[in-house]
């Protein structure tokens, strides 16, 4: 980038002195990148206007009774919500009979990722494949998991990833119903290739199968 | 998340998609609560807990980037705000409080909002291009007597409102604040 290019942002910020703006305002005419750069953060001191450099001070700490208060009142609806869970899943075994799997809520990001079938560890019921896609804010885990017992429903299983280094994180609990396939997604806040492997374990902490980013 | 009937969703889960939320975003969203209260902290405790609350009732909400959480979460307080203040309103027992008279009318809320977001992307900057920025646009000054302010050469400050702006435009672009 030439000098001149560097002083968009300055120009737009009326922070040249009168030589420079003068300069630059000479070649804005002559450089495609610069006028789109002006024109693109044009915007931007309007906005400044509204609020007070002030306001950019660090404000008063939180509270330290707001997150236990809040994790209090979600624990007295999870257990509302609990019952919820088990009419939906007394539900499902009436539609696992006839045969049919109803999808009762899609992530909103639906982007394909490649599912990765997850090698075995021990000897179980249950294939899988996952697929680990990365974030700014972390990594999402999707998963399919199927059961081949037909005449049962399946142990809980739970999806476990472990970072490098050596922190597991829970990402979610579920049991799939006779010959069934789940569908499970879930985040952990960590980037895939710090994620050393991710495991379906039996809630005993047994893992059962593992994929090794 | 979990997407199938044959699957329940954990109490765990939900909670520990909580608690991040809350390492992320209890601070932004503390301090937009203080402000629409104009420092009542009791009320802006309240609000702030609703919020979070219905935040965690729309898991989803939660597995969004983070500045698409930030922005819902604050308008979410923005709603819970105004829904307390007039209910409040309605009840004559409660007009003599005089918190009443401090907390920000309805129809400036939405302002408010806008500049919060404009706040928080500004709070989401680096520093030092949020320095640069600041000393001069809201110092008025020019890049030389800001360099000379911060302790940089010149050219250090124009790049860095170069970076800065760009970094600006997208975080204000991700919050949903284009004009």
């Amino acid at each position: 980038m030439s000098v001149p290019c560097e002083s968009a942002a300055a120009y737009v910020l009326g922070a040249l002195s009168a030589g420079e703006r003068a300069d630059f305002e000479q070649h804005l005419p002559t450089c495609e990148d610069c006028r789109q750069t002006v024109s693109r953060l044009a915007g931007i001191p309007g906005l400044l206007a509204r609020v007070s450099p002030d306001d950019l001070a660090d404000s008063a700490p939180v509270p330290d009774t707001l997150v236990p208060r809040l994790l209090r009142e979600v624990r007295r609806s999870g257990r509302r919500r609990r019952v919820l869970v088990s009419m939906l899943s007394a539900a499902a075994v009436l539609l696992a009979v006839a045969g049919t799997a109803v999808v009762v809520d899609r992530t909103n990001d639906e982007r394909a990722a490649a599912m990765t079938a997850m090698t075995a560890v021990a000897k179980s019921p249950v294939t899988a494949s996952a697929s680990l896609v990365g974030h700014r804010w972390g990594t999402e885990i999707t998963m399919e998991c199927r059961y081949a017992d037909e005449s049962e429903w399946s142990l809980p299983y739970d999806l476990v990833a472990v970072d490098d280094s050596g922190k597991s994180y829970n990402v979610a609990r579920w049991v799939v119903g006779p010959g069934k396939t789940a569908s499970v997604s879930g985040s952990v806040p960590v980037q895939p290739d710090h994620l050393e492997r991710v495991e379906i374990r039996l809630t005993s902490g047994k893992p059962l199968l593992r994929l090794s980013p | 998340m979990v997407s199938d009937v044959d699957v329940a969703r954990t109490p765990d889960l939900d909670e520990q998609l909580l608690r991040t939320a809350c390492e992320q975003h209890a601070d932004a969203l503390w301090s937009f609560c203080l402000r629409l209260t104009r420092g009542d902290v009791g009320r802006a405790e309240d609000i702030a807990q609703e919020t979070l609350l219905r935040a965690w009732r729309h898991p989803s909400v939660l597995g969004r980037e983070p500045d698409g959480v930030r922005a819902w979460l604050f308008t979410v307080a923005r709603n819970v705000a105004i829904d307390s203040w007039r209910a409040r309103s309605v009840r004559p027992e409660d007009s003599a409080d005089p918190a009443d008279l401090e907390a920000v009318a309805p129809d400036r809320t939405d302002d408010l909002l806008q500049q919060w977001l404009v706040v928080d992307a500004l709070r989401s900057l680096s520093t030092d291009h949020r320095a640069a920025i600041v000393e001069c646009y809201y110092g008025g000054r020019t890049v030389a007597e800001a360099a000379e302010r911060l302790g940089v050469p010149p050219g250090t400050v124009k790049s860095r409102l170069h970076y800065g702006m760009r970094a600006l435009r997208l975080a204000l672009e991700e919050r949903g604040v284009t004009r």
